[in-house]
């Protein structure tokens, strides 16, 4: 028996409901909602990297913030090594708490310009977690911990590190005191929110090593989210791309990458620059952007956008099938 | 007969006044030329001095910063030889910049269409209503509908915001544009818009384009030349096609093998080449090649003497140059 996925989601779905006027609640009209998570399953074994993928304001961010609680799901179901995750703090019994959860599982964000406190030091940022679930029995491990955990970032040695405040590192360097921070508490999961997208193609290549090596030495697992394609072929070992709120493509990446069945995938690698100009070549350029998940259109909910649409996409609503290769895509031409 | 180029940018360099009487050189002996109805693409790890070029042509440099020497040639005419007033023929009007950043810096009180108006009637004497008029063509042109003049920024979704930029910009019909980063902020999709959008505009109007990005990818897929930049200097420069596929400075060779590239490979075991260590600080320049710290070919010489951007050997008639000292045999067999 093989153990259990150290993340399952199943059929989960966020919606918002949008700000309702005066005038429009004494008509008792019904209030519109935002479905920015609609029907989302996946799982994540240990020591493996799930890259999802898709356009701004399809609900990836939605779904991490959900996934640790930050955002309440509107149905559905998370499990973290099989345990069911409380939705909020009620102290269900057989749930893992979401205090414990956020021991466990880790965030990294995109911007290591913003997620980091000017006013602290890189000691202070690196501690606080440890700090705050108060992991460290006293000032000496807290020392030890926070020093080994910038090490492992590649922040070496930690003590060149540790009084120094963020403005005084290059980008590359802030973000690896993000992924140490996050990495003190020896988490299971690390969610990683377009960790690389605003850094340069050196420190960007060696933030990505740095998570592999973490992955392999630390077995720890990784969802990994972008909108860029280009990143995921060197990372990841599953490749999830969304669409308005649900997966239209999931699978292997290497099986995903160089046999695409849902138009939309076909569309996202066509747009990855490629840095040859030998090998320029025709872009499926979608126009418009991701439409907003309150209006859903009936149907295929890619049809307005498909380049290949036909009559039927309109009214059948597609559904994850099964194409081999334990690869599957929602789409009617997918086989 | 043989075209002249639009811009020829000679041995330029720049120089910024830091604090306690300090200087950083920003840009050191920067030349390239911009052909008229062409792409050419300024590339290079942040601080490289991709900004400054750009400042520098245009004279809008900070009060702090300083050309030292170069010449830059529009048409024939040395820029720098022109008083403010003279320069004013010119800026806008014959060259126009849309800057890194701008489109979120657009003031968020003021609808979308006055702003563009107000650019046009800053450089033009126009009557208002001919402004007026020229607003609705130029957001034509940008594939924004004429009704939209009267939203606000924050009504705007980032890819539409970008297109205003692009509109302002050329307000006076500018022959050469300098866009810095306009794609960075932007999901791949509304990327790939955008840069469809100028190379249909370029078409349109006959438009030479300098675009400057961090992005090795956005470059092959757009520019007929490229110049990569380190530390303020030229590391290599031609055509796209011999600089992607003949690299010859060990920088953009290395450059090359960190970007994460789909048409080479998809394999997420093994891991992405990196350049170690950081660009150099300005204020403390490395004697000889400002690669050599970085550099896994550095010979003795490469730390003692600069090297000279020279010609390389190539068929016909495409230019291509680099500095680097391997490349210059003579040297190494005298040394
Ligand atoms: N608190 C909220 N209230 C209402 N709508 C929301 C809320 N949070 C997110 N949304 C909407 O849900 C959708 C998904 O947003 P989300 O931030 O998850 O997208 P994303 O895929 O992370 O996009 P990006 O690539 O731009 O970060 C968007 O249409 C967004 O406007
Ligand atoms: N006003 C200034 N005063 C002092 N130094 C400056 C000033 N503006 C830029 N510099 C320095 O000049 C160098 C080149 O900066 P520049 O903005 O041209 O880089 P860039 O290649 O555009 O980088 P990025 O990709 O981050 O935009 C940097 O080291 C920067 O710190
Ligand atoms: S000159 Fe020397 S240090 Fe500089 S790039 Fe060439 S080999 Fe490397
Ligand atoms: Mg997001
Ligand atoms: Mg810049």
């Amino acid at each position: 028996m093989s153990a259990k996925p150290v993340l399952e989601v199943r059929n989960l779905f966020k919606h918002f409901p949008m700000r309702q006027s005066m005038l429009d609640m004494l008509r008792r009209r019904q209030a519109e909602v935002v479905c920015a998570v609609d029907g989302v399953s996946f799982s994540l074994e240990k020591g493996e990297v799930l890259a999802l993928v898709g356009e701004s304001g399809c609900g990836k961010t939605t779904i991490v913030r959900t996934l640790i609680g930050l955002e309440e799901a509107t149905s559905g179901e998370i499990l973290f090594k099989g345990q069911e995750v409380e939705s909020q703090n009620q102290n269900e019994k057989n749930k893992i708490s979401l205090k414990q959860l956020r021991q466990r599982v880790q965030i990294v964000f995109q911007d290591p310009y913003e997620s980091l406190d000017p006013r602290a030091t890189i000691f202070d940022i690196v501690s606080e977690p440890l700090v705050v679930h108060g992991m460290a029995a006293n000032r000496d491990e807290l020392h030890a911990r926070v020093k080994m955990s910038l090490e492992e970032a590649g922040l070496r040695p930690a003590e060149d590190y540790l009084l120094r405040y963020p403005h005084e590192l290059s980008g590359g360097q802030r973000q690896r005191v993000v992924i140490a921070a996050a990495m003190v508490l020896e988490p299971e999961l690390l969610l990683a929110d377009e960790p690389v997208s605003m850094l340069d193609v050196s420190i960007r290549a060696e933030i990505l090593n740095l998570l592999n090596a973490l992955r392999r030495s630390r077995g720890i697992s990784i969802l990994f989210i972008t909108h860029d394609l280009g990143t995921v072929g060197h990372f990841a070992n599953h490749l999830a791309v969304m669409y308005l709120g649900r997966i239209v493509e999931i699978g292997p990446t290497a099986e995903v990458l160089k046999n695409p069945q849902h138009p939309y995938t076909r569309a996202l690698l066509s747009v990855v620059p490629v840095p040859n100009p030998k090998l320029r070549r025709k872009m499926i350029i979608l126009s418009g952007e991701t439409p907003n998940p309150i209006n859903l259109p009936n149907g295929c909910r890619f049809h307005p956008r498909c380049p290949l649409a036909m009559d039927e996409c309109k009214l059948n609503d597609q559904h994850l099938v099964d194409v081999g290769n334990k690869h599957q895509a929602a789409c009617l031409l997918a086989q | 007969m043989t075209v002249q180029p639009l811009l020829s940018v000679r041995h330029l360099t720049t120089e910024f006044q830091l604090a306690g009487k300090q200087i950083a050189r920003a840009l050191e002996d920067v030349s390239f030329d911009v052909m008229p109805g062409k792409t050419i693409g300024l590339v290079g790890e942040s601080g490289c001095g991709k900004t400054t070029t750009l400042m520098s042509i245009m004279r809008l440099l900070p009060a702090s910063g300083r050309i030292t020497s170069g010449n830059v040639y529009f048409n024939g005419i040395d820029l720098l030889t022109l008083s403010e007033h003279e320069m004013r023929a010119h800026r806008w009007k014959e060259m126009s910049i849309i800057f890194q950043g701008a489109m979120n810096a657009l003031n968020p009180v003021m609808k979308i269409g006055d702003q563009i108006r107000e650019a046009i009637l800053l450089h033009n004497l126009m009557p208002r209503n001919a402004a007026e008029q020229r607003v609705g063509e130029l957001l034509e042109l940008v594939g924004i509908p004429r009704l939209r003049r009267d939203l606000y920024p924050h009504q705007y979704s980032g890819g539409m915001r970008q297109r205003a930029m692009i509109a302002m910009a050329l307000a006076c019909s500018p022959d050469l544009l300098f866009a810095d980063e306009p794609t960075t902020a932007l999901d791949v999709m509304i990327q790939a818009q955008v840069l469809e959008l100028l190379k249909e505009i370029q078409k349109k109007l006959g438009l030479a384009i300098v675009l400057v990005t961090h992005d090795l990818g956005v470059v092959a897929e757009m520019c007929d030349d490229v110049v990569v930049m380190y530390g303020g200097k030229v590391a290599e420069y031609g055509s796209a096609e011999l600089v992607y596929n003949q690299p010859q400075h060990p920088y953009t060779q290395r450059l090359l093998e960190a970007f994460p590239d789909l048409s080479r490979s998809i394999d997420s075991s093994t891991d992405l080449a990196t350049i170690p260590g950081t660009p150099p600080r300005l204020n403390a320049l490395p004697p000889g090649c400002r690669f050599s710290p970085r550099c896994h070919k550095s010979m003795e010489i490469c730390t003692q003497i600069a090297p000279d951007l020279i010609a390389q050997n190539t068929a016909g008639n495409a230019q291509h140059l680099a500095a680097c000292h391997l490349l210059n045999k003579l040297e190494i067999k005298n040394s």
